[in-house]
């Protein structure tokens, strides 16, 4: 296979994929036309299949029982995907595979037709096949039939198609506003690991944190830090098997220490999971208490000792012994335990300590640092005391401790005067203080940066010569609140020293020293980015709104108690269409209605109330002419509860959708009804085919068993009978064949009196006989534009009807007349002959019931012909009659 | 073979009644063949058949497809006599159409006992009387 095909055979996969009709349940329209087209074609099998990778699927079919094959498994040797009709009318001509199902006994398939399937791409998306467990031919008309069939499906296909997308559209809306209304950051992800969705939150989260803007398609991995990528593929592996996974991690946040907690939860559809929803909640408080509480508890972890004077026993408790690094089964004794301690200061403290207490019994608390058997550092608290047994010490006793973290903690205390004071020069926000004159004290970096000065230059500066005019007395108003005591935060203009503008959030904090504040410390922060991606966002929500007032559908929101919220353009235009009145905001719909259709309203309101979507259509008639179709969607919005916290009204113009659902419906009829006429006249043709027929075959039965030649001559003299009214029948035939087979016939005006006298000329014997008087009220030069053999044809059988159906009491009088109805020429052809029962037979008037022997009645064929030639050329027969008094035909021509 | 006494046929096939004649004369299968041209004068000759008390058709075969009144028109008009005087005439529909409309309404019709598609060859005849014996 060369590249260009395997690239046409994936556009054509992409394109039935698009469709989405594989592996659905069966429906209706489809299983009417595996119907239609098995009856069409009299064969028992039919089938509507759908030819993708590796199979035929089949959407509808008659007459098997089951409901795919191999692709392969194919009728014949041509390719499935072919734009041609296959028909085979013996398959035994064609090698097959012998495990084919259709080659196995139960179907043992002989012939079959099948006719492609054609996307709006042009792509050959599966085929509409019949076939049969006979030997057999198939005729122009069933092929032709067969690819009106097939057009139809494509035309159904693209309906689906498009109504799909509508489908698509309107869930997407709704889950976009659930997720937008969220307070977590929610992002949707494809099994590809891009991202397909995201919340207003995780944009904010994402811009704020990264500086990114986070779009559609972007790879999960360009917001992942790196050292999380694996246990994310992990988790991310895990929910695309089904699973649910919590997990409490640092993401996306290398800036702050904060806590978040993400669930993975998978997306479904039909039982496939199709992405991954990403939650990510912000739980660093919970998580800091938590923290708190494993310090204190290791803290708390102390330990005990006792030391038995009688016996010269030490004890340690297990949690000593851990401290110390030693086994559980570890005996210390007295000399031991103090070579723990670290040589030098705090050994001697330790030893001096107990010494005074074995002799004075002088309770002790001593820090000191100790060296575990492992060789590592702590510090550590030993307290003790004496226990007296008959004013004799005969046992001490007492607690340890590991107070490394405290003791540390404690030192680092030492060290953060160090800290504060380079955490004031070095911190990147702008930190100064101010005098309670406004003047700087003390400015560092940072704020000699935000004023474009240096330190130097700023100190001894007044506040108020970076603040721009208009903001003076707000900030002034704001030193006054920090004067007296408060801390105040706002946003300001600050003017640079080189005249740049810029806007500044400051953070105002008293400093009071014994109640009395000395000076005024402050936090500047460059907020003109922020500031400026909020007016982006403002901007943004702009667009939006413009987005909402543009779109194509209609929208209203509601209250659940159908206040009007907000509603958009097209929204506003049906209801001046529909109401005469316009939307107004924090109006009621309801109260908008004529009186007698609030009730219905009101039943929509209980409906969606209770979460439902009530989905209807409605035409709005404004004139004859004039008249429009909506779809109305009213869906509820819910809140966590499942409590419907307001309502969508949406509106959708589908005027030019339903009217081409109307066309198609029409067009649908249409081809019904010529399928119709074809079935019903194949099986005539079969009918009166097999009558002769079956007739030769009784007779040869008799030849064969004559028991003399007298009997032989009879029946000879049958068979001679029987092939001329065959010869007849199959003339009668052809004559009907060759109106539908009239592709291309010639119109052109012709004078009706032309074509009358013509007639009458050939019927001159008839009229003498039956003394019949044709009265002509046409005007000389009344002309159609016509066929002229059709219309020939059309004048001799109406006017050999009406004088052989002459009442024989009175002399035949035919009447040709002529009127306008709608701007439509008619013509009348009336007579007073023997009339016909309309009721009994008015339905089998046109129709070719009646057989064509010899004794039967040509006034059937020769109305079924006329019929079919007037309507060929696209008008029609109407006829009026009353037994025993007369019968007019009227032939409408176009 | 035993034979019947009177068979009916109703046909606009005029050579065909004529063969079904002969071959039923032939198998002996009955004593009195009557033919209709169409179902108006057949239902005519059934009302004057009742009326006159002469015994009734046993087995009669019905076409479908002629002209005046046509096979199903037949049935219902016997339906309406049917109500009026107790007959136990079983009806075969013999005709060449295999239209699988006219088969399933030969089957929705209980007065129908069942459809043959034409021509009607001698061991189906047997049958079909064999049959009538068993049901008898």
């Amino acid at each position: 296979m060369d590249i260009s095909v395997l690239n046409n055979e994936n556009n054509r996969l992409t394109d039935l994929l698009s469709y989405h009709i594989l592996d659905t349940p069966a429906e209706d329209e489809y299983n009417n036309i595996v119907s239609l087209a098995s009856k069409l074609c009299s064969a028992p099998i039919a089938v509507i299949s759908f030819v993708d990778e590796t199979r035929q699927w089949f959407k509808a079919q008659k007459g098997i029982n089951f409901s795919q094959t191999n692709r392969d498994e194919n009728l014949g040797e041509q390719s499935v995907t072919e734009n041609e009709t296959h028909i085979v009318t013996d398959t035994l001509k064609y090698s097959q595979p012998s495990e084919s199902v259709w080659a196995s006994g139960e179907y043992n398939i002989r012939s079959y037709a099948s006719v492609p399937i054609v996307s709006e791409n042009g792509y050959v998306i599966g085929r509409l096949f019949v076939s049969d467990t006979t030997v057999r031919e198939f005729t122009t008309i069933q092929i032709e039939g067969l690819k009106q069939l097939s057009t139809l499906i494509s035309a159904l296909l693209a309906f689906r198609k498009k109504r799909n997308a509508k489908l698509n559209a309107n869930q997407n809306m709704l889950a976009t506003s659930y997720i937008n209304n969220l307070s977590d950051v929610v992002f949707i992800i494809d099994p590809a690991k891009n991202i397909i969705g995201f919340n207003r939150i995780a944009a904010q989260y994402i811009l704020s944190d990264t500086g990114k803007e986070v779009k559609e398609g972007d790879s999960v991995y360009s917001y992942i830090d790196s050292h999380l990528t694996e246990s994310f593929n992990n988790h991310f592996a895990q929910v695309m098997q089904g699973a649910k996974v919590n997990d409490y991690i640092q993401v996306f946040t290398p800036k702050n220490d904060r806590w978040w907690s993400v669930q993975y939860a998978p997306i479904q559809d039909n039982k496939k999971i199709i992405a991954v929803s990403l939650t990510i909640s912000d739980i660093t408080e919970s998580k800091k208490t938590e923290r708190q509480y494993e310090e204190i508890s290791n803290v708390s972890k102390v330990g005990g000792w006792e030391m038995d004077l009688v016996n010269d026993i030490l004890k340690w408790s297990d949690i000593t012994k851990q401290s110390h690094e030693v086994d559980l089964d570890f005996k210390p004794t007295l000399e031991i335990a103090l070579n723990f301690y670290k040589p030098g200061r705090s050994r001697d403290r330790i030893k001096k300590a107990i010494d005074e207490a074995i002799t004075t019994g002088k309770p002790f608390d001593e820090e000191v640092e100790l060296i575990t058997q492992k060789g590592k550092h702590l510090w550590v608290r030993t307290k003790g005391q004496a226990e007296f047994h008959k004013d004799k010490i005969t046992r001490l006793f007492g607690t340890f401790q590991d107070v490394t973290e405290k003791r540390n903690i404690y030192e680092e205390l030492l060290i953060s005067q160090q800290y504060y004071k380079s955490l004031f020069e070095q911190n990147p926000d702008a930190v100064f203080a101010l005098d309670l004159n406004e003047k700087f004290i003390s400015v560092n970096e940072g704020v000699a940066k935000l004023a474009e000065s240096t330190v130097e230059e700023m100190i001894n500066k007044g506040f108020a010569q970076f603040c721009p005019v208009e903001d003076a007395a707000m900030v002034m108003h704001n030193f006054n609140e920090a004067q007296l005591g408060k801390a105040t935060s706002y946003d300001c203009g600050f003017v640079t020293a080189n005249g740049h503008k810029k806007q500044i959030n400051i953070t105002n904090l008293p400093v009071i020293i014994n109640g009395v504040v000395v000076a005024i410390y402050g936090i500047a922060k460059d907020i003109s980015e922020s500031i400026e991606a909020k007016n982006q966002l403002l901007k943004s929500a702009a667009n939006l709104r413009t987005v909402f007032d543009n779109t194509e559908i209609g929208y209203i929101l509601l209250t659940n108690d159908f206040k009007i919220v907000s509603f958009n353009k097209p929204a506003q235009d049906y209801t001046r269409r529909k109401l005469q009145k316009p939307l107004v905001e924090s109006e009621n719909l309801v109260g908008m209605y004529e009186t007698d259709r609030m009730a219905a309203l009101d039943a929509i309101k209980v409906r969606v109330l209770v979460g439902e979507k009530v989905e209807y259509e409605r035409n709005i008639k404004l004139h004859e002419n004039e008249d429009y179709w909506y779809n109305i969607i009213f869906h509820p919005v819910s809140g966590e509860n499942n409590e419907v916290l307001g309502v969508i009204m949406e509106i959708e113009n589908i005027t030019s959708r339903k009217k081409s659902e109307i066309e198609l419906e029409k067009s649908f009829n249409l081809l019904n009804e010529q399928n119709k006429r074809l079935l019903n006249f194949s099986y005539i043709i079969s009918h009166n085919l097999r009558s002769h027929t079956s007739n030769i075959k009784s007779i040869l039965t008799f030849l064969e068993e004559a028991e003399n030649d007298e009997e032989k001559a009879e029946m000879l003299q049958h068979l001679k009978n029987v092939s001329g009214s065959l010869d007849e029948t199959i003339h009668n035939l052809n004559d009907v064949v060759s109106i539908n087979n009239s592709v291309n016939l010639i119109y052109k005006p012709l004078f009706l009196i032309e074509f009358i006298s013509k007639a009458t000329d050939v019927l001159k014997e008839q009229i003498i006989q039956k003394k019949a008087i044709i009265q002509n009220k046409l005007l000389i030069d009344t002309s159609v534009n016509f066929n002229p053999a059709f219309l020939e044809s059309i004048m001799l059988n109406f006017l050999s009807n009406a004088i052989k159906y002459s009442h024989p009491d009175r002399q035949p009088i035919i009447t040709l007349d002529s009127y306008l109805h709608n701007g439509q020429f008619v013509l009348t052809i009336s007579d007073n002959g023997i009339g016909i029962d309309m009721e009994k037979n008015g339905d089998k008037l046109f129709g070719f019931y009646k057989t064509f022997n010899g004794n039967s009645d040509a006034r059937g064929l020769g109305l079924f012909i006329c019929k079919n030639q007037v309507e060929y050329m696209g008008g029609k027969i109407e006829v009026e009659s009353t037994l025993g008094v007369g019968t007019t035909f009227k032939i409408f021509f176009k | 073979m035993k034979t019947i006494e009177n068979i009916w046929i109703i046909d606009d096939d005029s050579l065909y009644t004529l063969l079904l004649t002969k071959t039923l004369l032939k198998l002996k299968a009955c004593n009195n063949i009557s033919s209709f041209h169409n179902g108006e004068v057949a239902i005519d000759a059934l009302k004057e058949t009742i009326a006159s008390g002469n015994p009734l058709p046993e087995l009669i075969f019905l076409d479908i497809n002629m002209s005046i009144m046509d096979g199903w028109e037949f049935i219902e008009e016997y339906k309406q006599l049917k109500s009026d005087k107790d007959m136990s005439t079983v009806i075969y529909i013999a005709s060449s159409s295999i239209s699988e409309d006219d088969m399933n309404k030969a089957k929705s019709l209980n007065e129908i006992h069942d459809y043959i598609v034409k021509p009607i060859n001698v061991a189906t005849l047997q049958n079909i009387i064999q049959r009538f014996y068993e049901q008898k």
